[in-house]
């Protein structure tokens, strides 16, 4: 029995289905994210967790006891808004003690536990200021420390980041990691920043149109994607159109020249049309020790990028990425360059269309 | 394992929190208000009349709508123009802040300070309140025509107008919220 | 260097004359009550010390307190829940807040009394009774300052985010309400209270009709125009000074007030 459950929830807005199918067990001290464009139904999946949202169906328990109708403020959550949602006209120390003042607990318990958040948080002496006195990343970690005042079962964060800017985001996803760590508490992560759900999380759950496409490690999810929408939302990625020319040993056609993959085509025919994946970083010029896998493309376009060389190649139809570690020895073509590429086998996905619906993670 | 699971939506308690409001306009607001409705379509004796309306256009009352629309439309037109140009001369007129301030401070002021002071202290150049509601008191209370019902009717014009100004407004206002997004 | 606004100042101007005026006259005829030559200040004097004034300001007074509270416990809350749960009743809200600009209140007082001086609500015999019409018709007459403030505040702040921190902290409704959002409604609050005390302190029609004799401010007020003309600009001096300050306390808390917020700014 997992730590906080959700079985076969749906909700439905209207005739609009905001979230179908979803399973999902979380195991305690998780830190789970869910991943997705807006509108794909993270938010309300985390909200009908919270308990602002009910479902149209289905169930969630935490720790085996059934929520799915209790009062959010039954539910023993820990929840952090995008817009940190501070009370403006309390200090930061009855902000974070808040929710303990609600459970009637004494002043003296009341401020030892503040001093240890505002500890936590590394905010100690900055008690008596007002919200308005603070930057975005100190009312977010606020926030983020009034949630874990009431030790909650479960801490729910709806885009915390997406409101700061790209430095405090950065620093301040590591530290939201590190203190969920210290805690120990199972977590919930909403973003639409595969970055972010990447770096942080123990597992991810990318979301699409109302369902789960794929649950898996960051490994998982980066190397393996199963869809390919999947594919297409996490990383960087190339599609290339792609027809079956022998299942059985792998063997694959784009743009008139064969390449071969390492996955099972189990299912697939001879003459199958397939959409098939390449990362970037994997795609690399022509080199002696490669027989395999070459391409003959046409150099379109190159896009310096820091750490990384970004160039834009085409076959036929296909138009796709290659990322070369840069340094600067680099012999880089130019555009308008006939080169040979080539990538291996293990490289090359083929991406299921169909969706994961019904199953549980 | 006992399933919650169920299609059925629960009642939703929500309207409960307005009902207080709800009740009050409709025991000091709507059913006082309907009471003149009703009445401005009875006669003396409570029955079924259009006269009171047709009694509408007796000189007495045109005479004092008339005056009020007059001077409502006077004072709206003067309050416009002039507020304008006080609003326009503060922001645009390149006048120091503290002017603006004042004005603000100040139009809030003379926004508030209605009412009988106000009356009192303009009596002189302005004279009396409006006519219309005079003339409504009296018929109410049966002094001029010895018929109520005609004041009833009075009202209920006056209800009208205001609806329609009332109308006019919120239609203008939505607009602009409109250009100005 | 910046030409010198001559049509700004000249309308800044003419406006300062067109409001003062009247106050300034008004203001000079209360000190000539001894002599035409001779400032005097026995009219203010007269009036503070007069046992009708000290009587019916205290009525308004209270009654003026007593609307505040009876309209913002009546506002606020359906506001509040109104933006939070039933957006949908939001025109009909308004649309009850606004009766009052169209129903004049001598209509309004009128319906009143006919309602309630008859069965099953015979309030107009009491003076219990009629105390209580008259709050109620005076709360009716502030329902259009009160809601647009307490609106103007809530859209001021996040309600729907505030409200739902607060449940996952483990708050009850009257927790929010109470704890959260009207703190943070202040200036809103007070503002809109400041409006009803100014409109309260100076109604005539509703209490005149529905109170017998004299017994209210505004009553008061005329009736002292018709009988003591310098008395009568030494109160209109004072209810001036009264409005100027309620609406400088507004601006001042508007401006004071930490993470500020509300429809004053």
């Amino acid at each position: 029995m997992s730590f906080l459950e959700l079985t076969n929830v749906r909700k439905l807005f209207g005739q609009v289905a905001a979230v179908e199918n979803f399973n999902l067990h979380v195991e305690r001290g998780e830190f789970v994210s869910f991943l997705g464009p807006s509108g794909c139904g993270k938010t309300t999946t985390l909200r009908m967790i919270a308990g602002f949202e009910l479902p149209t169906d289905g169930t969630i328990r935490v720790n085996n006891k059934d929520i799915t109708f209790q009062p959010p403020q039954k539910r023993d959550t820990g929840m952090v808004f995008q817009s940190y949602a501070l009370f403006p006209n309390m200090t930061v120390a009855d902000n974070v003690g808040f929710g303990l003042m609600i459970a009637k607990k004494s002043k003296a318990e009341i401020k030892q536990r503040v001093d240890e958040m505002l500890g936590i948080i590394k905010m100690f002496g900055l008690g008596n200021r007002y919200p308005y006195q603070l930057s975005g990343g100190q009312q977010q970690r606020v926030a983020l420390a009034r949630a874990l005042a009431i030790r909650p079962q479960v801490l729910l964060l709806d885009e915390p980041l997406s409101a700061l800017d790209a430095k405090i985001r950065i620093s301040l996803r590591a530290e939201i990691r590190a203190i969920q760590r210290q805690l120990g508490i199972t977590t919930i992560y909403v973003t639409h920043d595969q970055e972010e759900a990447l770096s942080l999380s123990d597992r991810v759950v990318v979301m699409n149109n109302a369902k789960i496409e794929q649950v898996g490690t960051p490994f998982e999810i980066y190397n393996f994607p199963q869809t390919e929408f999947t594919a297409q939302f996490v990383g960087t990625l190339n599609t290339l159109q792609a027809q079956v020319r022998d299942a059985a040993r792998g063997a694959l056609v784009v743009d008139g020249q064969e390449i071969s993959t390492a996955q099972k085509l189990d299912g697939f025919n001879a003459g199958d049309a397939v959409t098939i994946s390449l990362r970037p970083e994997r795609v690399a010029f022509y080199g002696e020790l490669q027989k395999s896998n070459v391409l003959n493309v046409t150099i379109q376009n190159i896009t310096f990028l820091g750490s990384i060389v970004r160039i834009q190649v085409r076959s036929g139809e296909n138009i796709f990425y290659m990322d070369e570690f840069n340094n600067p020895f680099l012999a880089l073509p130019k555009i308008g360059d006939q080169q040979q590429i080539t990538f291996s086998r293990e490289a090359v996905l083929v991406l299921k269309s169909g969706d994961a619906r019904g199953k549980t993670f | 394992m006992a399933s919650t699971t169920g299609t059925a939506r629960r009642f939703s308690w929500e309207w409960i929190g307005v009902v207080p409001f709800f009740l009050y306009a409709l025991l000091f607001l709507i059913i006082p208000s309907s009471f003149l409705v009703i009445g401005s379509f009875q006669n003396a004796q409570g029955g079924f009349t259009l006269d009171n309306f047709v009694g509408l256009f007796d000189e007495t009352v045109r005479n004092s709508y008339t005056l009020s629309l007059q001077i409502s439309l006077f004072t709206a037109l003067a309050g416009g123009v002039f507020g304008f140009l006080m609003a326009y001369a503060a922001i645009a007129g390149g006048l120091p802040r503290f002017v603006r301030s004042f004005l603000l401070t100040f139009s809030g002021v003379a926004s508030n300070f209605s009412g009988v002071p106000l009356a009192s202290a303009y009596i002189s150049t302005l004279g009396r309140q409006g006519m219309a509601t005079i003339l409504i008191g009296r018929q109410i209370r049966g002094e001029v025509l010895q018929n109520p019902n005609l004041g009833y009717a009075v009202a209920v014009g006056m209800v009208v107008i205001m609806s329609v100004s009332i109308i006019i407004y919120s239609w203008l206002q939505r607009k602009t919220e409109g250009w100005l997004r | 260097m910046k030409r010198f606004p001559i049509f700004g100042w000249l309308i800044i101007v003419l406006g300062i004359l067109y409001f003062f005026t009247p106050l300034v006259g008004t203001l000079e005829w209360s000190l000539r009550i001894v002599s035409r030559d001779s400032f005097s200040l026995n009219a203010y004097t007269n009036v503070l010390m007069s046992e009708r004034f000290q009587r019916t300001f205290g009525f308004s007074f209270i009654a003026a307190l007593a609307t505040i509270v009876v309209s913002v416990l009546l506002v606020a809350p359906t506001a509040y829940w109104v933006h939070l749960k039933l957006p949908r009743l939001r025109p009909w809200v308004e649309f009850v807040t606004l009766l009052t600009f169209v129903v004049p209140a001598i209509v309004l007082v009128f319906g009143i009394v006919r309602v309630y001086s008859r069965p099953p609500f015979s309030l107009m015999e009491t003076e219990w009774g009629t105390n209580f019409l008259v709050i109620m018709g005076y709360t009716a007459l502030s329902l259009p300052y009160t809601y647009r403030a307490v609106d103007t505040g809530l859209r001021a702040i996040d309600v729907r985010t505030l409200t739902e921190a607060a449940q996952s902290l483990g708050a009850g409704w009257g927790t929010i309400i109470f704890r959260v959002i009207f703190p943070n409604l202040r200036v809103a609050l007070l503002s809109g209270a400041f409006l009803t005390f100014a409109v309260v302190m100076g109604e005539f029609t509703i209490s005149n009709f529905i109170l017998p004799g004299i017994v209210s401010f505004g009553p008061y007020m005329v009736n002292l125009n018709q009988t003591r003309p310098y008395e009568a600009a030494a109160v209109a001096i004072i209810s001036f000074g009264l409005t100027w300050t309620s609406i400088g306390v507004i601006q001042l808390l508007g401006r004071g007030a930490p993470g500020q917020l509300a429809g004053t700014r």
